[in-house]
């Protein structure tokens, strides 16, 4: 397994504040400036207040959102999972209610702000939004990988029988063999079964090998 | 011209563990008060109310409580970062300045501190490339269990491990403690190209110690084989290690005594003429000398004690100073300092091996220096399939 790494140094990153108060701009401008990052501001009564999937950089971006706006602008969110905003959200806390909290965090903040801000406290605040963010995309990464090896699990039943019926062994060497060779060709066994088990059908349909092709799950 | 009083804080130990070095910064930081009460144009009179927490760090909140209840709006003070990391809650609040005077590791810019001393990219960085072009990549490290401790290791470790290097091993021990058998033992078994020592005080110089002799039992000659490097070893505690193990330690400052400019010399004849008993001027003497001159512009040029003005009228300030020109960075409060290299000499002062050009900008978050993403040992980097 990789070694999870950390991100702990925010400069070059840009901070997008979201907030109708300027005041908390100029308190955040000094200080996020001090940690590297720079750092503009949107009002929601701007004509563009909207964040669109353009105005954000995953790589670059945070969002800081003020929980004591009166509407929210939608934050994007990742194409390939919606539960996931497309860069880290900083919540802003003025108001300490649960239902406040509860907003801020289904608009993706995985780190709170509390107002007025502290200087002492918004690194952590970034430390925790931006490497909270990256673990909760890459576990939803792993779970889709998994829920899609799930899918494929008849496969792995239908090629073991197959190995079984043409080897004349049991299902553990069966499996073992296809264990095997996945490995060999560098996919995971479920991929290999599903190659196998569609191997097998197009040759029985065309009565010869077919033009499949193993391609890595990569 | 008229002269306006102003009573200041100095918050030094001048007992206990790590008193010595303390000492040596109340010494800075008076002599710096008597050079601006004698300068006609200072415009400032600074009356010293000094307090020592002996080291301990539950006393430190309580003496520079006693100091703010007094009206004292001004403290230059304290020596480890838990000290400070407990004081400046009260300063923040009472809306105070404290001047701190010291090494640290950095990832700090409180808006009521300045900071005369050095961020990690003063001290580290010049080190790490000194050790790795002299001696090599693989480090131990030994350091008080505190944050100064931890942080170094942190950042010593990532930048070793950029350049292939290793920490072969990591150990920490409570302030105060001076048992080294076990770590001593552990040196010798994983066999380092250098030791980086991240201890203070008392803890420090039994080390030093304890090692020298136990490489002597073993025919070994400590000063090339296991140099030990420090980013906090300075004259005074050199004098603490004692003659038979003081030279040839590595330790990575913006100041030593044996600087040769005449300012430096001049400062130094000053120091001892005023302290004959000791202990020696150290860089943390000199930082605390810096604060007191720092904070005496501040207040002559804002007029008031009040902080916001004497933070304002700083920002941008410079001095030349015993080390060389010295300016407080307005974006961070930090100082443009000139880190050096010394090596340790037996008549307790250091040769200085290596000098940067000119002041470096403070970094106290890295920024500029670390790359974003934490560094890990290389390992086998397997994928399950």
């Amino acid at each position: 397994m990789a070694v999870p790494r950390y991100i702990q140094n925010f400069s070059r990153r840009h901070a997008i504040l979201v907030s109708d108060d300027r005041r908390v701009g100029a308190a955040l401008s000094p200080i996020l400036t001090r940690l590297g990052l720079t750092m503009s501001q949107r009002e929601t009564t701007e004509t563009d207040g909207e964040l669109a999937p353009i105005d954000l950089d995953p790589a670059s971006d945070v969002l800081i959102l003020d929980g004591d706006l009166p509407r929210m602008p939608p934050v994007p969110r990742l194409a390939t999972n919606d539960l996931i905003p497309l860069a880290p959200v900083v919540g802003l806390v003025g108001v300490e209610a649960p239902s406040r909290l509860k907003t801020l965090m289904q608009f993706g903040a995985t780190a709170f702000l509390s107002k007025p801000i502290h200087g002492g406290s918004v690194y952590s605040a970034l430390y925790l939004a931006v490497n909270e963010h990256a673990r909760k995309a890459n576990m939803m990464d792993a779970l889709e990988a998994h829920e899609q090896r799930r899918r494929l699990r008849r496969f792995v039943i239908k090629a073991v029988l197959k190995v079984m019926k043409e080897r004349g062994c049991n299902d553990d060497a069966a499996f073992a063999y296809l264990r095997n060779q996945s490995m060999h060709a560098r996919v995971s066994v479920e991929t290999y079964c599903q190659f196998v088990v569609q191997r097998s059908a197009a040759s029985d349909e065309c009565g010869s090998d077919s033009s499949l092709k193993l391609r890595s799950a990569e | 011209m008229t002269k306006t009083s102003y009573p200041i804080g100095i918050l030094f130990s001048t007992t206990g563990s790590y008193g010595t070095v303390g000492r040596t910064m109340l010494h800075g930081a008076l002599m710096a008060c008597r050079e601006v009460n004698e300068d006609p144009g200072s415009g400032v009179i600074l009356e010293p109310t000094i307090a020592d927490p002996a080291s301990q760090l539950v006393d430190y909140a309580d003496k520079a409580k006693a100091m703010l209840d007094q009206g004292i709006r001004h403290v230059v003070g304290c020596y480890t970062s838990s000290s400070r990391k407990e004081v400046i809650p009260l300063f923040e609040k009472r809306d105070a300045l404290l001047w701190y005077p010291t090494h640290y590791e950095g990832f700090e810019s409180s808006a009521n501190v300045v900071y005369t001393g050095t961020a990690p990219n003063h001290h580290m960085a010049p080190m790490i490339d000194h050790l790795v072009s002299n001696y090599g990549r693989r480090a131990f490290c030994v350091g008080s269990n505190y944050i100064w401790g931890w942080e170094s290791n942190r950042v010593l470790r990532e930048d070793l491990t950029q350049r292939g290097g290793q920490v072969l091993s990591e150990r920490f021990l409570p302030v105060g403690d001076t048992d080294f058998s076990a770590i001593i033992e552990a040196i010798f078994e994983t066999r380092p190209d250098f030791v980086f020592n991240a201890l203070i005080g008392v803890s420090s110089y039994a080390f030093f110690r304890q090692f020298r002799a136990a490489c002597e039992e073993r025919g070994i000659d400590q000063k090339t084989r296991f140099p030990v490097a420090s980013c906090n070893l300075s004259e005074p505690e050199l004098h603490e290690i004692g003659a038979e193990a003081v030279d040839g330690h590595i330790s990575s400052s913006v100041y030593f005594a044996s600087i040769d400019t005449p300012m430096n010399r001049a400062f130094v004849e000053t120091y001892n003429a005023s302290y004959p008993e000791g202990p020696a001027v150290s860089a943390e003497a000199e930082s605390a000398y810096l604060a007191v001159r720092f904070l005496a512009l501040g207040l002559k040029k804002a007029g008031t004690e009040e902080a916001r003005a004497v933070l304002a009228a700083t920002r941008g300030q410079s001095i030349d100073a015993p080390q060389g020109r010295v300016t407080i960075d307005p974006e961070t409060m930090h100082s443009f300092l000139t880190p050096r290299i010394g090596r340790s000499r037996k008549d307790f002062q250091f040769d200085i091996l290596v000098e940067a050009a000119c002041p470096v900008r403070p970094d106290p978050y890295l920024v500029r220096a670390a790359p974003s993403l934490e560094t890990v040992s290389r390992r086998p980097q397997l994928r399950v399939i």
